[in-house]
């Protein structure tokens, strides 16, 4: 992550815009037993109490670190009921990384935040045929099958 | 612009008191310092 990512300017400039960063040795003696560290790179999300909201472990390129933070950052607001502000978080991801590996979960979590709100069973339908169409490789496929049943 | 780098906070409790005054998600790195 120092060597490739973190040096990236779309990196810093959406970490720096959208996020509090902060470096923790994985052996501090405090927070690597409270976060169960076990493995490096390990990266997560918190609250500003510190709660933890999400947590991904490898190395992300920067053409995939990106929509992964916006990932989980809308999966944080979708945990917490903020449909809302987290499809929009969604629409980012679709919008300007639309072939990253984060896309067919942006696309099946927008979907059912979408139905939450409405109670459109549409919504449902049509994120099995957008995973489908535009993305039919991925695990989220399979995920959404039942939704082609409605 | 973009900043040169990002600017990585060390300490827990102050990025809390940041993340709660600007209204941000924290990014917590844990890395291998070697």
């Amino acid at each position: 992550m120092d060597a490739v990512s973190y040096p990236h300017s779309s990196v810093i400039d959406f970490i720096s815009s959208n996020l509090v960063p902060l470096r923790i040795a994985s052996d501090h003696k405090e927070l690597a037993p409270q976060f169960k560290v076990k493995w490096t790179p390990l990266l997560l999300l918190l609250d500003a109490s510190g709660a933890e909201l999400s947590r991904t472990m490898g190395f992300f390129p920067p053409e995939e670190f990106v929509p992964s933070l916006l990932l989980g950052m809308g999966k944080a607001q979708f945990d917490k009921g903020e449909r809302p502000g987290a499809i929009k978080q969604f629409d980012l991801v679709l919008q300007d990384y639309p072939n990253s590996s984060s896309a067919p979960e942006a696309v099946y979590l927008k979907g059912v935040a979408n139905y939450i709100e409405t109670k459109d069973v549409n919504h449902l339908k049509n994120l099995y045929q957008s995973l489908k169409k535009d993305y039919p490789h991925s695990t989220w496929v399979a995920r959404a099958t039942p939704y082609s049943l409605l | 612009m973009a900043k040169k780098n990002i600017q990585w906070l060390e300490s827990l409790d102050e990025a809390k008191s940041v993340a709660g005054k600007d209204g941000k998600l924290i990014f917590l790195d844990f890395f291998n310092p070697g």
